[in-house]
């Protein structure tokens, strides 16, 4: 305390530039040693034996089909470019394109002309990933391939930003057993661009499509249907109980003619995955047994799950397992499937 | 010290024919500047006033001595000295401080600036001297540890804060009087408010509905900018360091040249991240870094003031992820706030006995969420392209007018205003994504003081809502000093609050939460009683307070979370309206002061009773209790503060759709912070540092069902782990 403030000359002047240099070391190490900068790390290990990848491109705007025993993408759709899909062998469903989210309502009218957005009254089924005939979005249409004539009313799904891609009436027509074909007849709400198509059966398909774009197109993009063993694609689920949603998802669904699958387990060591571990009775006819569950989305992005293990039965009695190693491509886009499989022998 | 002062005097004493003075502290033992010296003859008329002066740095002054005179020395929160000098010489005079009124100067809800004690409300003042020993920097920091001060910590959303058992959108947040917008689900992050250019802080508890607005249900805090000062210049250069990560430096300055003062500052808040288990990129506690700048310009005569102030504010949050498995990147959540304001004002005299005072502010609140793709070996990022990118903005612009009038003989005063509110906000967040929400009010007080120590101040606001029909809202003060010692406070109001636009139209949704606002609620209304009674007396150096409130709060129509749909992940809350949401409590504060010595200890609990429709009321109880100490060693003139805070085992009402309530709670625990300050280099550098959470209470458990905001699972985020803090602060003044 003694004689503070009183200073002379060279050594007040000395002792206030060291005071002053102190507090300046103090406040700039304050500014050098805190910024957001972090360092890198070392190169993680990233599997890359037997791994595929899925190019579903932004928004998921394609359905990609893969052939799990050539480990080729076999082929690929826009999933904009159909309404409906129909059974080409030896059952005649009709299906709405779930990809889309879209929906299908009931009217159990039967004159097209006369229906109106009022009789939905009876609410909206939605398409399911599942691909169970009972439970799909139009139900059974005919008897004995005769058209029992109600009008649906088919919401056609949202795009990638949600906006609705609008609504159609259509009714079916009784199944022409000569040209062996679907006949759909449809229109807008207003009944307007009234149109009546013929979508025949393709043979070794599973479906046929049909676009209520340009008059109505008939689409045969599938593959043969020995060909691929799952699609990549969205598809729609019920959300969340009890405020049940319709909701969209991005997975894998098998193909029902030859490809099942189950999800074994998330502790098995996948390298330890061998052939006795397959389990037959596991084994459904449910398309989406693999579906979307091996990722989360934890409100900021997807985890992949990779210790989730399936195994896939392919057509010939194959067996593979199959695990998800990542969702997004080298510039963090979402809709890049990457996973990994291995034939059990 | 004392050698200073006696090396000081021989300075002064320029000539035998000079009468010189010298003004200390009386404990400090300090030289006083700028303490006022009124020199008047003893042979002087009815009209002459004598001549005043300063003292200088040094505490002194100096006059030519031609015949007697009596001296008047005087000092703002001290008590005055009257001397006769009958022949030239020298004199010290050690001013005592005025312990009678220990209190500060309070502005809000006043006619005219007044100490918190002659305030009609009860207010809590938070000085300069507080917010650098409790080595806060922001206002969550400054209010922590109070006893009447509920905080809360969301990991995105920031700090809460509720008064009297209230919370989000009723407690009222002002920086000059000027609300500040941007909340997210309610919650105005009080960790965004810097305190570099904050003189005090005034909290004042209970509603506020006819000055401030009827929003402001549970109280108002009155952030009040430096706006005078003596010296003509003042540089305060600042740099905190704290051991959990905190880097702040900050400077500001004011000029002071005449009739104008200019006030600027501005500085950068780092903080690193927390967690109590640091192992990865993610962190509890998010790292952040805020830059701010504020200018403030007032031009006083003494009788007319105008001045403008500009301040802005913006935070980078980082939520960063963890690496992906069998990946070599990470997504992070970049959470961009800025924070703009502009205010003018002006304050004029009308004649001797009224005035006049005009503001116009705009305050802004921006946020920008974005997820980017870090690769965690390259460190490129780029932002996802394909993912929704959350942007929000707020704005407000108020312009107010008040008419004040106070009669020649001050026994009645009368207040009368008009407050033009505009709040707009564009958010992808809420359905619609703009939405405007305007309120006009008058309003009206007078303030009548019948008797001596007697005040009584009804008051009325009549608002028109562009949504909402809003009725009159009345609202009574009163405050009684009877026999010196004693005070009392009473108080009931009307609280009307339309529910906020987030409220309305909220839809969020993420990995921690998924809310939904409702479109059909109704206001709230609430009726609110506060009493106090206080005792203060004291002797020599010695002061006692002891302060007893006591408030009820009745709100119908409360609007809160009412979980909707427990089933999903996160589980789901909707906005609702609650029947009848009651709370009751009372504070009892101790404190004691003698030299250098100053104790306080406070008690606080509150009781709810919460009715969601048919289903039968909630009942619950949660105490607080607080200890504070402070002392200035002799000699060493170390002052040492130890605050201790009991936050007892807290009770949350959990609002269920459709079934019975259930509640849970938060177990009590214990925060205790030390601090030590010191001065050195004639105050120039004033170094304190300290631990803060000492007992190293970090998530605090909950048991039972807990809703929304708080966390099951790890616990409820309490405070980071014990740590270690230094700040420095290099003051010159001339």
């Amino acid at each position: 305390m003694k004689n503070k403030g009183i200073y002379n000359g060279k050594s007040a002047l000395l002792n206030q530039l060291m005071r002053f240099s102190g507090f300046a070391l103090f406040f700039l190490c304050m500014m050098l040693s805190s910024c957001f900068k972090e360092k890198p790390i070392k190169q993680p290990y990233i599997i890359t034996n037997a791994v595929y990848v899925a190019d579903m491109g932004m928004n998921y705007t394609k359905q990609i089909y893969f052939n799990m025993e050539t480990g080729r993408f076999v082929d690929s759709n826009s999933k904009y470019d159909y309404d409906m899909a129909f059974d080409c062998g030896f059952t005649y469903n009709a299906w709405v394109n779930g990809a889309n989210l879209s929906l299908v309502s009931r009217t159990g009218k039967t004159s097209l002309q006369d229906v109106t957005m009022a009789d939905t009254i009876h609410g909206w089924h939605v398409e399911l990933g599942s691909g169970i005939p009972d439970s799909n979005a139009i139900g059974q249409w005919q008897t004995n391939l005769v058209s029992n004539q109600q009008v649906y009313i088919i919401n056609r799904g949202i795009d990638s930003v949600g906006h609705s891609l609008g609504f159609i009436k259509m009714q079916m027509g009784d199944f022409s057993t000569g040209s062996n074909s679907y006949v759909v007849t449809f229109c807008n709400m207003d009944n307007s661009n009234l149109h009546t198509v013929s979508v025949p059966k393709q043979p070794s398909k599973n479906l046929v499509f049909l676009s209520f774009n340009n008059n109505g197109v008939v689409h045969d993009f599938e593959p043969v249907n020995t060909n691929w063993d799952f699609i990549f694609t969205q598809y729609s689920v019920w959300f969340g109980p009890p405020n049940n949603i319709p909701y969209k998802v991005t997975g894998l669904l098998t193909n029902p003619n030859m490809t099942y699958a189950y999800f074994m387990d998330s502790t098995s060591n996948f390298d330890s995955i061998t052939l006795k571990s397959v389990q037959q009775a596991k084994f459904t006819t449910t398309r989406d047994n693999v579906g979307y569950t091996w990722k989360r989305f934890n409100g900021v992005a997807y985890t992949e799950l990779t210790s989730y293990n399936y195994i896939i039965k392919s057509g010939n009695d194959q067996y593979y397992k199959m695990r998800f190693l990542d969702f997004y491509n080298a510039s963090g886009i979402k809709g890049y499937p990457k996973f990994q499989y291995y034939l059990l022998q | 010290m004392g050698i200073f002062l006696l090396m000081a005097v021989p300075f002064c004493a320029i000539a035998q024919k000079n009468v010189s003075i010298l003004v200390s502290d009386s404990i400090a033992a300090k030289p006083m500047s700028d303490a006022v010296v009124r020199v008047m003859p003893l042979s002087r008329t009815s009209k002459d006033k004598g001549n005043a002066m300063l003292t200088d740095k040094n505490g002194a002054c100096s006059f030519a001595f031609n015949e007697p005179v009596v001296i008047h020395v005087s000092y703002l929160g001290y008590l005055s000295l009257i001397d006769t000098i009958s022949q030239p010489q020298s004199k010290t005079y050690s001013l005592k401080k005025a312990t009678a009124n220990i209190d500060d100067v309070v502005v809000t809800g006043q006619y005219t600036p007044g100490s918190a004690k002659e305030s009609i409300y009860e207010v809590k003042v938070y000085t300069q001297k507080d917010i650098r020993e409790k080595g806060a920097t922001n206002l969550r920091e400054t209010l922590e540890g109070s006893v009447d001060v509920d905080l809360s910590e969301d990991r995105v959303f920031g700090s809460g804060i509720s008064l009297q058992g209230i919370s989000g959108e009723g407690v009222k947040i002002l920086v000059d009087g000027v609300p500040l917008v941007g909340r997210n689900n309610g919650i105005l992050d009080i960790s965004q408010i810097d305190m570099s250019n904050i003189e005090r802080v005034e909290v004042i508890k209970g509603p506020m509905s006819v000055t401030y607005g009827t929003d402001a249900m549970g109280g108002v805090i009155n952030l009040i900018t430096k706006s005078s000062q003596k010296e003509k210049y003042d540089i305060n250069l600042k740099a905190y360091y704290g051991s959990v990560g905190k880097y702040n430096i900050g400077l500001n300055g004011g000029l002071n040249i005449g009739k104008s003062q200019l006030f600027i500052s501005g500085g950068r808040n780092f903080f690193a991240g927390y967690s109590e288990v640091d192992t990865s990129r993610h962190k509890d506690w998010l790292p952040k870094e805020q830059y701010y700048a504020n200018a403030k310009y007032v031009y006083n005569t003494g009788k007319f003031k105008i001045g403008a102030s500009l301040s802005f504010m913006r935070e980078l949050m980082l939520d960063r992820g963890n690496l992906q498995a069998n990946t070599d990147y990470a997504f992070d959540v970049h959470y961009l706030s800025f924070r703009p304001m502009a205010t003018l004002f002006a304050t004029a005299p009308i004649r001797d006995y009224s005035k006049i005072e005009l503001l116009v502010a705009y305050t802004g609140y921006y946020q920008f969420v974005n997820i980017y793709q870090k690769n965690l070996v390259t460190l490129a990022e780029h932002i996802q392209q394909d993912q929704t990118q959350d942007t929000s903005s707020f704005h407000d612009i108020i312009a107010r007018a008040v008419y004040t009038l106070t009669s020649r003989d001050k026994k009645i005063s009368f207040l009368g205003g008009i407050d033009v509110d505009q709040e707009f906000s564009h958010q992808t967040l809420i359905q619609g994504t703009d939405q405007s929400m305007g309120d006009y009010a008058v309003f009206t007080s007078a303030l009548w003081k019948p008797i001596v120590g007697l005040q009584i101040q009804p008051g009325a606001r009549f608002s028109y809502n562009t949504r909402y029909s809003s009725p009159l809202i009345p609202s009574i003060n009163i405050k009684y000093d009877f026999a010196k010692y004693f005070l009392l406070r009473a108080s009931y109001g009307i609280g009307y609050r339309a529910p906020s636009l987030q409220e309305l139209f909220l839809s969020f949704h993420d990995s921690n939460h998924n809310l939904n606002g409702n479109p059909n609620l109704q206001p709230e209304k609430s009726n609110s009683v506060n009493l106090e009674f206080a005792v203060q007396f004291w002797k020599n150096d010695h002061v006692f307070k002891l302060s007893n409130t006591g408030f009820f709060n009745q709100i119908n129509n409360k609007i809160d979370y009412i979980l909707t749909d427990a089933s999903s992940s996160p589980v789901t809350y909707q906005y609702f309206n609650i029947n009848s949401y009651m709370t009751a409590g009372g504070e009892h504060l101790a404190e004691y002061r003698w030299k250098r010595l100053a104790l306080s200890a406070g008690v606080n609990y509150i009781w709810y009773q919460v009715t969601l429709g048919q289903n039968s009321p909630q009942r619950l109880i949660s105490p607080d209790a607080t200890f504070k100490a402070g002392y200035k060693i002799p000699v060493a003139e170390i002052g040492i503060s130890v605050y201790y805070k009991y936050t007892g085992k807290k009770f949350l009402y959990s609002l269920v759709n459709g079934n019975a309530d259930e509640q849970g709670y938060i177990y009590s625990y214990n925060t205790l912070n030390v601090s030590l300050t010191r001065n050195f280099w004639k105050d120039r550098i004033q170094l304190t540092c300290g631990a803060k959470n000492l007992l190293n209470v970090t998530n605090v458990g909950t048991n039972g069902v807990v809703p929304f905001g708080h966390d099951a699972g790890t616990g409820e985020m309490i405070n980071m782990g014990r740590n270690y803090f230094v700040s420095l602060n290099l003051h010159y003044a001339k």
